[in-house]
């Protein structure tokens, strides 16, 4: 191994390349299983809200941080001979999913494991550019993370407490810049309300996909912390929520609803965040939603 | 101002002159201080264009806001983003291209230095993320700047910059042919390349139409060819598909200045590929008279 290759090797260990543009990638690169019978899609709360550790079933987390609907889509029609028929897709929305449409990002990182069919804003200056990213980290290293690497192995960084109440605004005042919302109670600005047409017609595609291929797909809101479910008033949830799922005409049995009102978001010991499930919560949460799935929709799962 | 602000001043300077920054944000500069309004003249267009305008003896305002590595796409949004600067009645847009870049027609790849000349609007593919991302980039650059990026910036440091491109004619017509998977320039151009051609047909027209809106007049000119490049580029530029683009240029009334082929522009080159500083100011009179 040359050292060039050892130095690679060790900068990708460095946090900027885990948690960087080619973060929750590793798992395509190392190959998704077959046979599945669970699989789950999604975003960020999708990627931390569900461990599969404790369940006896073949399950694969195939959500990514940040997602759209529409990389779900072309996420789940890439694997699709990856799952047993009948297997149970579960699809994870964001409380702002339905603002995600056709113009939402499609990160670069998809270059690296779909073909190019895949991927709406797929060029070949990308493809290269984030390969060589992927192979030779060492090039675009940042020299003041090379300093944070070197004090980070020296000194243990002591783990931050955070303050619920403050990172739920937070969480509040940048999904409202994000989607240009002065105030949820506001109608819908034109082009929001084009988003959320455009973000209902994925929604429904991603159904019908499943239906087609003999999939059961259910919709699932994760649970989160009191304090932002305190922040999301009922007018915000009807515009951003219930509206959307009227339009795309899901049926409430298919529909699981774990926003609030859940002995989990009762304790904030299950939370990274005010958002975000940690490994505890999230072994909680997947027990919990698997049990109800089978309880009142479809029975067994395997 | 205490020591921290004064080396951080520092070190920041020395980024955003480094080859990584200028790289990353290649030609931006211009479009990011441009504060003259009501223009006489505004020069768009690819590395030809860079390489070929000089505004030293130009009468009236002028600004050249030309970018390297560009397609015609990318160009058209360029005019219509900044076409507030040029003045109401009676202002030159001209663009210069050369031949071979008429084959980005169909091109809609935006790299990420457009997110801070371009509305957000004018972006294909646009997303707020990334915004967030690059402008973040150009505006604290320590943060992103490599590691080993110092191995060339800092011998940089000792050494004079010149702007020349290092190109040779082989090796650009070599690109050329693998990027647009053509293999004589002779030959009946492919489907896709067919298609580029209709494409720059109708965002050139655009651009017309639009610089007609503003009372504007729109010039298009290839540059001169240097005699390394000049036997490729005239098989191109004598393609059935470039032949017919050109009528039908003619038909809509397009004004089209063809320099490839003058000869007044011998010796005139810096490069194998583009015009030295003295054939710059030639072309850039030719052009505007």
């Amino acid at each position: 191994m040359s050292a060039k290759n050892l130095i690679n090797n060790l900068v990708k260990k460095s946090p900027w390349y885990t948690n960087g543009e080619l973060k929750d990638c590793k798992k395509f690169w190392d190959g998704i299983n077959f046979e599945l019978d669970v699989v789950n899609l999604g975003s960020n709360s999708a990627v931390f809200g569900y461990d599969y550790e404790n369940i006896d079933l073949k399950c694969a987390n195939l959500a990514m941080g940040p997602q759209c609907l529409l990389m779900d889509y072309n996420i789940l029609k890439f694997y699709k001979n990856h799952l047993k028929e009948g297997a149970l897709v579960i699809i994870t929305l964001c409380p702002f999913s339905s603002m995600a449409g056709y113009n939402y990002l499609i990160d670069s990182k998809y270059h690296t494991f779909l073909p190019k069919e895949y991927i709406p804003n797929f060029s070949k200056k990308t493809l290269y550019r984030i390969n060589s990213l992927r192979d030779n980290p060492l090039s675009s290293y940042p020299l003041l993370q090379f300093f944070k690497d070197i004090k980070r192995s020296f000194f243990k960084s002591s783990k931050s407490i955070v303050n619920f109440k403050d990172n739920a605004d937070g969480w509040i005042k940048s999904w409202k810049q994000e989607f240009d919302i002065l105030d949820f109670n506001h109608e819908l600005s034109v082009v929001n309300k084009k988003n959320r047409e455009d973000s209902a017609s994925i929604l429904k595609m991603i159904i019908d996909f499943c239906n087609i291929n003999n999939f059961r797909p259910v919709v699932v809101l994760p649970p989160v912390t009191k304090e932002l479910a305190s922040c999301m008033s009922q007018q915000m949830r009807k515009t951003f929520i219930y509206d959307y799922l009227e339009i795309v005409g899901l049926s409430d049995k298919l529909f699981f609803n774990y926003l609030d009102s859940t002995p989990i978001s009762e304790d904030c010991n299950n939370f990274q965040n005010a958002y975000f499930l940690n490994a505890k919560g999230a072994k909680q949460f997947t027990e919990i939603l698997l049990r109800n799935i089978e309880q009142e929709f479809i029975g067994k799962i395997k | 101002m205490s020591v921290k602000k004064k080396v951080g001043k520092l070190l920041k300077k020395f980024v955003t002159n480094s080859q990584w920054y200028q790289r990353e944000f290649m030609d931006c500069e211009k479009f990011w201080k441009l504060n003259t309004f009501s223009l006489d003249n505004l020069f768009i267009g690819t590395d030809s264009g860079h390489f070929g305008c000089n505004l030293e003896s130009v009468d009236g305002k002028s600004y050249d806001l030309t970018l390297r590595d560009s397609t015609i796409h990318q160009n058209y949004e360029v005019l219509r983003n900044y076409s507030s600067y040029i003045k109401e009645e009676g202002a030159t847009v001209v663009m210069i291209i050369s031949p071979f870049d008429i084959l980005t027609g169909n091109c809609d790849y935006f790299e990420d230095r457009f997110y801070s000349i371009l509305n957000m609007a004018s972006i294909p593919h646009f997303s707020y993320e990334r915004r967030k991302e690059v402008l973040s980039r150009k505006n604290a650059p320590l943060a992103y700047y490599p590691l080993l990026s110092l191995r060339i910036d800092i011998p940089a440091l000792f050494k004079k910059n010149r702007d020349v491109s290092k190109t040779t004619a082989s090796q650009y017509i070599s690109h050329i042919k693998h990027r647009y998977s053509i293999k004589n320039f002779k030959d009946k151009m492919s489907l896709l390349n067919q298609d580029s051609f209709d494409d720059a047909f109708l965002i050139i027209k655009q651009m017309n139409d639009y610089c007609e809106e503003h009372s504007a007049r729109f010039i298009l000119s290839f540059p001169p060819a240097s005699r390394a490049l000049c036997k490729e580029v005239n098989e191109f530029v004598n393609n059935e598909s470039f032949v017919t683009l050109l009528q039908k240029l003619k038909n809509e009334e397009i004004i089209v200045k063809d320099f490839t082929n003058d000869a007044r522009f011998e010796g005139k080159f810096s490069s194998e590929l583009f015009l030295n500083k003295a054939g710059a100011l030639l072309y850039t009179k030719l052009l505007l008279f």
